[in-house]
């Protein structure tokens, strides 16, 4: 249906359309679930060893994903920042661009929102909660833009100057939380909570709030801008050939900053996520290296925002399926880490199989 | 091929549509079937749940009967870590024998599954969930407001949380830190010590701030400098401020940093200064130079707060463990044992006398 949508718009350059995205619909998720099996397979070694029967481990896993009231709510609250923090990456790599500061983003984005949060004390949801929403997409997208300029400007590559971002974006959320931003009397490092008028309504009667309803219209919306609007158009131009899209008279280094900043503010979304649906205040740590799963989201939804909404609530389900296996059957953490790798490997590993496959063919073609 | 390949993965299309969550028309019925096939199994488990507990309401009187004792520990690091989570789990572990307790915990528990762990542990019926550190306040009190039946406590939690069914864990840290103080003024030859800590939190300032006044009761000359690594796991930043430290002169180290601490004391080692341990016994890392440590012992704590829940006695409030209690404790001198006069090892235990009598109270209060 997305091929019918992008198809239905006229486009002047056909040449730009990306026929591979989601194009073999059938295989695009069969290949990951095989490859999840066969992760699961190796990961019944470890889980073995540990002295637990691997079929009760993977019964709780799936239980604790999708098998009941708690695990399927379980892995709607986890897919949300995961999904915006895919958005965020699949944005900038639309662009060409790496940009692997999704932690920081979030960390940024958070305080954006938690610096709204704290002041809006009186106000009405209809105005509070909206602030807080855009502070934290501006505060993520304006982090964002420092590594996009630099890029932009002097040709620094993003992904080592958004990989140093994580660092001073975390340790400028852990200084202030710590500092200026304290809950008096100051003995823990964390800010007061945000006001009420603030936090993300809980919908069904369970954990699930609506920052994930937040995530699947920024997915909608994202798909309208890359394929819909002229910004989008430029976009996917310079990230496809930046020489032939400057060449066509596409503004380049304001395309690339452009991408970063929508990128960014993406990736704040799921700090602001996690603020107003989950902690409803500044801590440390409240992000389990969201930014950082996002990139694997975002390569396994092939950066297509329905393949990401589709690949987030994968990851999202396998960790909360995991913690649910950890309760159930007592297998040690770091087992449960593995298998969270292992899948990881192969699912991508997996994505990739169809390009090297062509690839294998084409160079055999060519003999 | 391709139908080979389809038809061996039809459960995975099960799968994946579970997962997905999107319904294409003609498989539609299998889901359906995978859906109900797991709802009986959840039912099944609920009654099983109801079977085991009390019919009264727990807070009357959380009577247990020790084999029914269900108890869940959360932890916010690995179990093997010389410290914090290592002393609960071995808790956890003395509880499973001595009430034939059905135990489980989950390791380095990340901030966003805090309140999951949780409920979830409530959901499978365990009587009574500890967690592992004050980060886990806010999560316990959402919890504890979902299943009153459950019994929440957090070690080092927040105190004032609300619900009945909720207790803090708190240690008089003030009185372990001042018998290390009057231990290690007495034995710093150029009255320089350095106290290096993890975060300047209150678990950490508190004991620190005492040594401070330890070490000055005993020899007013004394000069100690309190320093921060913000750090629990880097060794080598700790190693670097305690080898800063040795080189001003400092002849006395004393580290509370979690894993970081063993920097510190490897440096103690290394120069042959004094070091002083904490959490747990850690002359291990120091084992020629290491005065003692103070010990934390946190798993007896666990164990005194389970064995208020067995006789029925557990109430909403903040239990405070110090060293009346034996939860705090000096460790054993071990190797310098003959390198400590006697006179010294005796004003220790002088001032232990004197805390454990109520004749003295370390000048140290925190309010949370």
């Amino acid at each position: 249906m997305i091929e019918n949508a992008d198809a239905a718009k006229p486009e002047p350059k056909p040449a730009l359309k990306n026929k591979t995205a989601l194009s073999s619909g059938l295989s695009s998720v069969l290949l990951p679930l095989a490859a999840i099996l066969l992760a699961m397979l190796v990961g019944s070694i470890p889980i073995a060893i540990a002295g637990v029967n691997p079929l009760d481990a993977y019964r709780e896993l799936f239980i604790g994903a999708v098998g009941s009231k708690f695990g399927i709510s379980e892995t709607i609250v986890k897919s949300a920042p995961l999904i915006l923090a895919g958005l965020g990456f699949a944005f900038a790599a639309r662009c060409g661009l790496f940009n692997i500061g999704g932690e920081g983003q979030i960390y940024i984005g958070a305080l954006g929102t938690v610096l709204v949060g704290l002041t809006v004390h009186g106000l009405t949801p209809w105005i509070a909660m909206p602030l807080a929403i855009l502070a934290g997409g501006l505060f993520g997208s304006l982090w964002a833009a420092i590594p996009g300029a630099l890029k932009a400007r002097f040709g620094i590559s993003e992904v080592i100057t958004t990989i140093m971002f994580n660092y001073i974006g975390i340790n400028v959320v852990a200084y202030l939380i710590r500092g200026p931003l304290v809950e008096p009397p100051g003995h823990f490092p964390e800010t007061a909570e945000l006001a009420k008028a603030t936090w993300y309504p809980m919908l069904f009667g369970s954990r699930v709030h609506f920052g994930f309803i937040v995530a699947l219209l920024f997915a909608a919306l994202m798909y309208v801008v890359l394929w819909h609007t002229p910004l989008g158009y430029q976009v996917r131009a310079v990230g496809m050939n930046p020489s032939a899209a400057e060449y066509a008279g596409i503004k380049v280094k304001r395309s690339m900053i452009a991408a970063m900043m929508i990128s960014g503010a993406l990736a704040g979304l799921a700090g602001t996520n996690e603020m107003l649906g989950i902690q409803h205040r500044l801590i440390e740590a409240f992000s389990p290296g969201y930014g950082f799963d996002a990139i694997a989201v975002a390569l396994l939804g092939q950066n297509h925002p329905l393949g990401i909404v589709l690949s987030g609530l994968l990851f999202s389900g396998l960790r909360a399926g995991a913690g649910a296996m950890q309760r159930a059957v007592g297998i040690p953490d770091a087992i449960v880490r593995t298998l969270q790798g292992l899948v990881v490997l192969f699912v991508i590993a997996s994505a990739m199989l169809p390009q090297f496959i062509a690839r294998m063919r084409s160079s055999r073609q060519e003999k | 091929m391709k139908k080979t390949l389809v038809m061996t993965l039809a459960f995975v299309m099960v799968l994946a549509l579970a997962l997905t969550a999107c319904q294409p028309q003609t498989v539609v019925q299998t889901v359906e079937v995978e859906k109900t096939v797991v709802v009986e199994k959840e039912v099944e488990k609920t009654v099983v749940v109801e079977v085991e507990k009390p019919a009264e309401p727990m807070e009357e009187a959380p009577m247990v009967a020790p084999g029914e004792l269900r108890i869940a520990l959360l932890l916010d690091g690995p179990i093997n870590d010389q410290g914090w989570n290592q002393g609960a789990y071995d808790g956890l572990a003395a509880v499973k024998t001595k009430y034939l307790a059905d135990t489980a915990y989950s390791e380095s528990v990340a901030r966003a599954d805090m309140e999951a762990a949780f409920t979830d542990y409530a959901a499978r019926g365990y009587n009574a969930i500890f967690a592992h550190g004050f980060e886990f306040s806010d999560a316990a009190e959402k919890a504890a407001a979902q299943f009153p039946d459950t019994l929440f406590v957090v070690t080092h939690g927040k105190s004032g949380l609300s619900g009945d069914n909720i207790a803090t864990i708190q240690y008089e840290e003030e009185q372990i830190g001042f018998l290390l103080g009057v231990l290690a003024g007495q034995m710093t030859k150029s009255n320089k010590i350095a106290a290096i800590g993890g975060y300047e939190i209150p678990p950490i300032a508190v004991p620190f701030k005492a040594f401070e006044v330890g070490a000055k009761e005993v020899n007013p000359d004394v000069n100690v400098s309190i320093l921060w690594i913000d750090s629990w796991t880097d060794i080598a930043k700790m190693k670097e401020a305690a080898n800063a430290a040795i080189a001003t002169g400092t002849d006395l180290v004393f580290p509370i940093a979690s894993a970081a601490s063993a920097g510190g004391l490897y440096a103690a080692e290394e120069s042959g200064v004094w070091g002083i341990g904490y959490s747990g016994d850690q002359y291990v890392f120091a084992p020629t130079v290491t005065l003692s440590s103070g010990i934390v012992d946190t798993g007896l704590s666990i164990e005194l707060v389970v064995d208020e829940i067995v006789n029925g006695t557990f109430t909403h409030k903040d239990y405070w463990y110090g060293v009346k209690d034996n939860v705090l404790r000096l460790a054993p001198y071990h190797n310098t044992a003959d390198k400590i006069p006697q006179e010294v090892k005796d004003s220790v235990d002088e001032w232990t006398q004197k805390i454990l009598s109520g004749e003295y109270e370390v000048p140290i209060k925190i309010d949370f």
